[in-house]
């Protein structure tokens, strides 16, 4: 049995028949180490610091790694279909050779007993005949001698008919190893849709690369639900041999306590001012002027986020806003640091570019301007930018106004 | 019988004879009503008043749950295809070779048998000593040797098939140990539980959801889209048909949805002229209601939008500054859960000068019923440039913007 796959000694058990296979199959191997084995090994080289995504868009981040999950899952599933088909594919074509080969060591020695014997038979006919032909005068003895000749020649028909016999069996099973060598080949073909491994490392490169981005993203956003709105769940350890279905189950989670926690939550609009010096108005031709402001945590919106901003000028003279003013037409807001709970403080990397309005004491106005500054907090030091040109270049600010910015934030609060 | 039944049965019956199969979920239905068994609903995380918004939610998550579904099926029928060939496999095989090795045993006890009786002619005939009897030796001799080759040729076959016995339950046996590999992809019961888990939990978020949905619903729209039994068969497609005729329903009647603002002015001042400016106490206690005359005949409502201002008169204002005002909304009354009282929200009072509102809100406020005792407080700003005492007299005008539903279906 040379091409006999299975060992024949018990009992089998999986590591044995696996082992076996593996001798058989170039890719088995890959199927050694289970799924959740595999996205452990690739996960561990997850560097979480720093921080791919900003913590602020945690209700975006769960909403993607929500996505991404459900892909991965999918991706899993696609995985473990080819691992099963790999495995049931192989045990097939292995028990196949098996079987072929243990018949065509079956054939080999049945035809070469047959033809050993069935000589040795004809040399005993051939020598029945001789005696036969003895007493040939013995009508008795010549018709047993006709009878025995018979019986020769059927003998001989048997030989001839045992050596095609062998030659169609071997025919028979060279060409069903050579549909199942064939059908092996198929299985180590680039691009075949029998190639499962090929198939499987493709569900599995697409499952680590979802994985790991929905794990980054729900690992920063655990920042946030932590510090900010109380949800202290921590995220599953990456080394975790479950963590797919962990993580999908954590997000759901979360998913929950944070419909409890935006429900609890109420818009309110945070106003700070910044003194504008005079200094800003008396550089001619000077491109952006600093502003630094500082705004202290009130206690009752500790647990408070910015959904909206804008800056604005406001006239201690003229409540009407007529006049000369604005002299900038553009600032940059730079928002204050966050502090996280097991993180050092952070500045986000974006920055608010934003017209600064003119305020003639209206309504306030409250511009959403997205994620730049949204969730973020509003206390700490804000740095502002102002452009002293406008279109209509430099202008100076008369004596008599006093002048000042004002930021007004619109800030979400966790009613308490 | 249906799907689900002919799985059941079909499961149970493998589960008697194997081990692996017990307690794993039979079916989606069982996966549901598993799910929605004893949930806490005293605490509810998914309010009423967003029936619009969940609906939707529940409409994503039932289409997602159906291809889980699918996948449950699909794993499930390779579950029993696999188990049922493995059966076959192992009974065949061994009946196979049963039947093989007995058949080639009594074949070569006959011919042994035959064989004695040959070697007897061949003794028998040489001691005749004739031509005919030494010819008869020979051909004796010649039938002897034929039969020890047929023995022979039995003791290969006997090999033989004892051998393919043996690889077929090598595979056999390496199969089923695959069934106990943690994690493994044959692992039908492993990979059964993980994804009953996942649906566990999407069901019982589906089931809790349209409770509310259908209590939102009610309270909202008067309208009565009871979600399913749970005790029910192929219960996730009658989820999934009830999401859909909600959303119908809903997107249907939105067109009938007329918004309107009513503004509700309140008298007096929020602060008396005496009072000292420089605290931040909150004070200015209003209680008012929105009698339901505002709604028509048949008409129902839900609020979309707030604002809480000071009404000015002229230019001359820009110190007012925006402070707060604790707004507690009035009682809600949910058909499951009965009355119950929506957590006050702080809301920024603004300056109004009969231009456009810009309306700040959120879901604290989102949906609920307007109609009812509103209780508002109002703070004092906490920094005091360049605010008059006059401020606080301009009277306040509370803003609600409205959906009404033309008819009450």
């Amino acid at each position: 049995m040379d091409n006999a796959v299975f060992p024949i000694e018990e009992p089998a058990t999986w590591a044995k028949i696996r082992d076996q296979l593996a001798t058989h199959n170039t890719w088995f191997p890959y199927f050694d180490t289970t799924l959740d084995e595999k996205i452990k090994a690739a996960l561990s080289e997850l560097d979480l610091t720093p921080l791919k995504y900003q913590p602020d868009n945690f209700d975006w981040l769960l909403t993607e790694s929500g996505r991404l999950l459900e892909r991965c899952l999918s991706y899993r599933r696609e995985y473990m279909n080819r691992e099963a088909e790999a495995v049931d594919s192989a045990l097939t074509v292995a028990k196949y050779t098996s079987l072929n080969a243990l018949q065509g060591e079956f054939s080999r020695e049945k035809y070469a007993h047959l033809s050993d014997s069935l000589n040795l038979v004809l040399d005993h006919l051939n020598a029945s005949l001789n005696e036969f032909a003895e007493g040939v005068e013995d009508p008795i003895a010549a018709g047993f001698k006709c009878q025995t000749d018979a019986e020769k020649a059927a003998l001989l028909t048997d030989i001839e008919s045992f050596a095609n016999a062998d030659a169609n069996d071997r025919s028979v099973l060279l060409s069903e190893q050579q549909f199942y060598d064939a059908l092996s080949a198929r299985e180590s073909e680039q691009g075949s849709a029998l190639n499962h491994k090929e198939r499987a490392e493709r569900a599995f490169g697409l499952l680590v690369s979802d994985l790991m981005v929905a794990y980054e993203m729900c690992y920063a956003s655990s920042f946030y639900l932590n510090s900010r709105l109380s949800i202290q769940d921590p995220v599953p350890l990456k080394s975790s041999i479950k963590l797919l279905d962990e993580l999908v189950t954590w997000s759901r989670m979360v998913t929950r306590k944070l419909e409890l926690a935006l429900c609890d939550e109420s818009n309110q609009v945070l106003s700070f001012k910044v003194d504008v010096p005079d200094a800003v108005f008396a550089i001619p031709g000077a491109e952006w002027s600093n502003l630094l402001t500082r705004v202290e945590v009130i206690p009752e919106l500790q647990s408070c986020r910015i959904v909206s901003a804008t800056l604005r000028y406001v006239r201690g003279d003229a409540p009407t806003g007529h006049g000369p003013f604005p002299p900038t037409a553009r600032a940059i807001l730079k928002a204050p640091p966050q502090i996280l709970t097991g993180l050092a403080p952070y500045r986000p990397p974006s920055l608010y570019v934003g017209t600064v309005f003119q305020y003639r004491g209206t309504e306030l106005p409250i511009f959403d301007r997205g994620c730049v500054l949204c969730n973020c907090s509003p206390f700490g030091d804000w740095e502002i930018k102002l452009s002293n040109f406008g279109t209509m270049g430099p202008l100076v600010k008369p004596k008599s106004v006093i002048l000042y910015l004002e930021v007004a934030a619109l800030v979400k609060r966790q009613i308490q | 019988m249906n799907h689900f039944d002919s799985t059941r049965l079909r499961i149970q019956e493998l589960a008697l004879r194997r081990a692996w199969m017990v307690d794993i979920p039979l079916s989606c239905d069982d996966i549901f009503r598993n799910a929605t068994t004893g949930v806490d609903l005293t605490h509810f995380v998914w309010e009423p008043r967003f029936a619009e918004r969940l609906v939707e939610e529940v409409s994503a998550q039932i289409a997602r749950c159906l291809l889980w579904a699918e996948d449950f099926r699909s794993l499930t029928e390779c579950a029993i295809r696999f188990d049922l060939e493995y059966e076959r496999r192992r009974s065949t095989v061994a009946a196979a070779s049963k039947i093989s090795v007995e058949a080639l045993n009594t074949r070569r006890t006959a011919v042994q048998r035959s064989l004695a009786h040959d070697l007897d002619a061949v003794q028998k005939f040489a001691d005749a000593g004739t031509p005919i009897g030494k010819g008869f030796a020979e051909r004796s001799r010649a039938s002897v040797l034929r039969k020890q080759s047929i023995l022979g040729l039995l003791e290969l076959e006997i090999g033989a098939a004892t051998t393919r016995e043996a690889i077929e339950r090598n595979v056999l046996l390496g199969l089923e140990s695959r069934h106990s590999l943690p994690g493994g992809a044959v692992n039908f019961r492993n990979r059964i539980e993980r994804l009953s888990k996942v649906m566990e939990d999407e069901f019982r978020d589906i089931y809790v959801k349209s409770l509310s949905i259908s209590d939102g619903l009610k309270a909202t729209f008067g309208i009565d889209f009871s979600p399913p039994q749970t005790d029910a068969d192929d219960i996730l497609a009658r989820f999934y048909t009830w999401s859909q005729s909600v959303r119908h329903y809903l997107i249907k009647i939105q067109c009938d949805d007329e918004s309107t603002v009513i503004s509700i002015g309140l008298e007096g001042t929020a602060f008396s002229p005496n009072q000292s400016i420089a605290g931040t106490e909150y004070g200015g206690n209003r209680t008012f209601s929105v009698p339901e005359s505002i709604l028509g005949e048949g008409q129902s409502c839900r609020l979309t939008g707030f604002a809480l201002s000071f009404k000015g008169g002229g230019d001359d204002d820009s110190s007012y500054f925006p402070t707060t005002a604790i707004v507690t909304p009035p009682v809600q009354n949910s058909p499951r859960w009965g009355e119950y009282q929506p957590r006050a929200v702080p809301l920024t009072v603004c300056c109004f000068y009969g231009r456009e509102l810009t309306v700040p809100f959120n879901r604290a406020l989102s949906a609920l019923s307007p109609i009812g005792t509103w209780n508002i407080k109002i703070k004092r700003p906490s920094f005091d440039v360049a605010v008059g005492i006059a401020t606080w007299r301009l009277p306040l005008v509370l803003s609600l913007e409205v959906r009404r539903i033309r008819f009450r279906v």
